[in-house]
């Protein structure tokens, strides 16, 4: 009864476990609506739409290994986009706790300028930052750190854990833009979620933290951050899940990433629709399999 | 106050001099610093027949081998930047590369923000319709109607062409071509206007659905390089290569066996 259990879940958002799976007659007219409109998507591929679908040909296409034997373009783009979202969360967490502390403190010279970069990040479309972080910033600030020179002059070899890490030398500078891209817009998102869990401690945690004499690394450390931690995992569960989906975004500043490779095959072979579903697919799966893992994660900590 | 009148007039001088000094000493500054990388680096979108992947994800086509051949001659590696096109020209200001070998017409609007060389391909503009939608149209006015969709991708110099042409019509801005096509097979559109020789090709492919209502091409465009404004050094240099390739039918050659001819077909996925 897997379909039973998986429209369950689909319809009780809240899904304790000793909740009684019964199959009921709405889950029987769900199930049917559902077949039904799946053949009528079906039908409509075939008849309303003029495509032939080449779903083998589209497959092969993306399993075809590169003329000098290493992995299919696909699957480069598709470790560019998990590489990205790596990296982008990595950064985001770091720079996005550091933003949250900076805004929760009392310091004006801290928590004015955070406030202005969170709600600056915050309050423009994600696609048009960055379009302006990319065309602006990115470009002045890689080569005022010298990085353009240190990416571009690294000796070609390179072992196997900078390859797996970062990917091919020649993309390496492509890749730190689409990280700090992706990183600067999540983190103030996660900025957010830090304050907010930091203005969830109660006021009595932190007068005792204090009336122990703790310093304030211990406090952080021993009071704060268990608490506030276990409040946020949800909340940035659900942002390193969007981060992922947001990676898609920089293809369009030509990170070549999974969309962008989608794109690049898309056009050279004509397999449109089959590209893009599979691309979906695939997008699903990661994305999928984090919130599995989040849950799974959650349930451990209870 | 006469310390300061003096001041002023010797910093003045300084400024006025300055440009001039720094003209003369440095000829071909953007070229040398081409060459001491070593590497050319070329902005590019995909665009059949221009640049494409192969089933092996390697890039071929028009574009790619001139910009080969280029360096080849130059004595430089050639990099190639595969960007969107939608932002090939601002990516080419903020420096991602050197120049844009991407099958780019030139326009007056482009001419504003890049400095284009001078041509080293003419292709033209051509209209695929509807079979069912666009029955017994054959003059330009038969499109020319409010009712009438048209189908281009965007940002492409056919839009421009197509609004020119039909002023009245719909135009419907796709982000690459093969959504365009499909929109038009789909029956959502009356006609595609897109760079020859695609509309040929795919009136070939779905012969029961497409026709070609013209016999003459809509505009003859003029694709070139494109440098960044202050760059004349280099579209000299680029210049003086296409017309050295152009002479000796190079150019002409390559255009011929990417445009005319179907034979690199296998190279990519077959549907196309």
């Amino acid at each position: 009864m897997t379909e039973n259990s998986s429209t369950h879940r689909m319809n009780s958002r809240a899904d304790s476990t000793d909740n009684i799976k019964r199959f009921g007659s709405l889950d029987a007219v769900l199930l049917l609506l559902c077949a039904a409109f799946a053949l009528w998507l079906y039908y409509r591929s075939s008849a309303g739409v003029n495509y032939i679908w080449h779903w083998g040909d589209a497959l092969s296409l993306l399993f075809t290994s590169r003329a000098d034997g290493s992995l299919p373009y696909f699957f480069q783009g598709l470790l560019a986009t998990l590489r990205l979202s790596f990296w982008g969360i990595s950064f985001a967490l770091i720079v996005g706790t550091l933003l949250g502390l900076a805004k929760f403190s009392s310091s004006a010279w801290l928590n004015k300028p955070a406030n202005v970069f969170i709600q600056l990040v915050r309050n423009i479309p994600p696609l048009v930052f960055v379009f302006i972080f990319y065309f602006f910033i990115s470009n002045q600030l890689i080569p005022l750190l010298g990085l353009d020179g240190i990416l571009r002059s690294y000796p070609a070899q390179i072992n196997l854990v900078q390859e797996t890490l970062f990917g091919p030398a020649n993309l390496w500078e492509n890749l730190l833009s689409g990280v700090l891209c992706v990183g600067l817009l999540s983190s103030a998102y996660v900025a957010e979620v830090v304050r907010a869990g930091l203005q969830s401690i109660e006021a009595g945690q932190w007068e005792a933290a204090d009336s122990l004499g703790m310093s304030t690394w211990a406090k952080y450390r021993y009071v704060i951050a268990p608490q506030v931690l276990k409040s946020i995992t949800p909340a940035l569960a659900g942002q390193t899940i969007s981060l992922v989906k947001d990676t898609s975004i920089v293809s369009l500043i030509s990170i070549q990433e999974m969309t962008f490779v989608g794109t690049e095959i898309a056009n050279s072979s004509g397999y449109i629709f089959e590209i893009w579903l599979i691309v979906g697919f695939v997008y699903f799966l990661i994305c999928f399999g984090l919130s599995t893992f989040f849950r799974t994660l959650e349930k451990h900590h209870k | 106050m006469k310390l300061l009148t003096a001041t002023v007039t010797a910093v003045l001088g300084i400024i006025l001099a300055l440009p001039s000094t720094a003209a003369t000493e440095v000829a071909t500054p953007n070229l040398d610093s081409i060459d001491e990388r070593g590497t050319l680096r070329v902005g590019m979108s995909t665009f059949v027949p221009w640049a494409m992947r192969n089933k092996q994800g390697e890039l071929i086509g028009f574009e790619i081998d001139v910009a080969k051949r280029l360096a080849a001659d130059a004595g430089w590696e050639v990099e190639f930047v595969p960007t969107a096109w939608d932002g090939i020209i601002p990516a080419l200001l903020a420096k991602k590369f050197d120049v844009i070998i991407g099958g780019m017409s030139i326009t007056p609007e482009r001419s504003k923000s890049v400095l284009f060389s001078l041509p080293y391909s003419h292709s033209g503009v051509q209209v695929a319709a509807n079979k069912e939608l666009a029955e017994g149209f054959s003059e330009f006015s038969d499109f020319d109607s409010r009712r009438v969709k048209i189908a281009a991708r965007r940002g492409a110099y056919t839009v421009q062409i197509a609004r020119e042409t039909f002023p009245k019509a719909k135009i419907l801005q796709f982000d690459d071509e093969s959504q365009a096509f499909q929109e038009v097979l789909n029956g959502n559109a009356h006609a595609v206007i897109a760079s020859s020789p695609k509309p040929e090709h795919e009136t070939i492919k779905h012969a029961n659905k497409l026709f070609l209502p013209f016999d003459q091409r809509l505009s003859q465009g003029n694709e070139a390089f494109a440098v960044r404004l202050d760059e004349q050094d280099k579209k000299a240099f680029f210049d003086k290569w296409i017309e050295l390739r152009t002479e000796d039918g190079w150019l002409k050659e390559r255009y011929e066996y990417w445009f005319s001819t179907l034979d690199w077909q296998n190279q990519i996925a077959h549907n196309q």
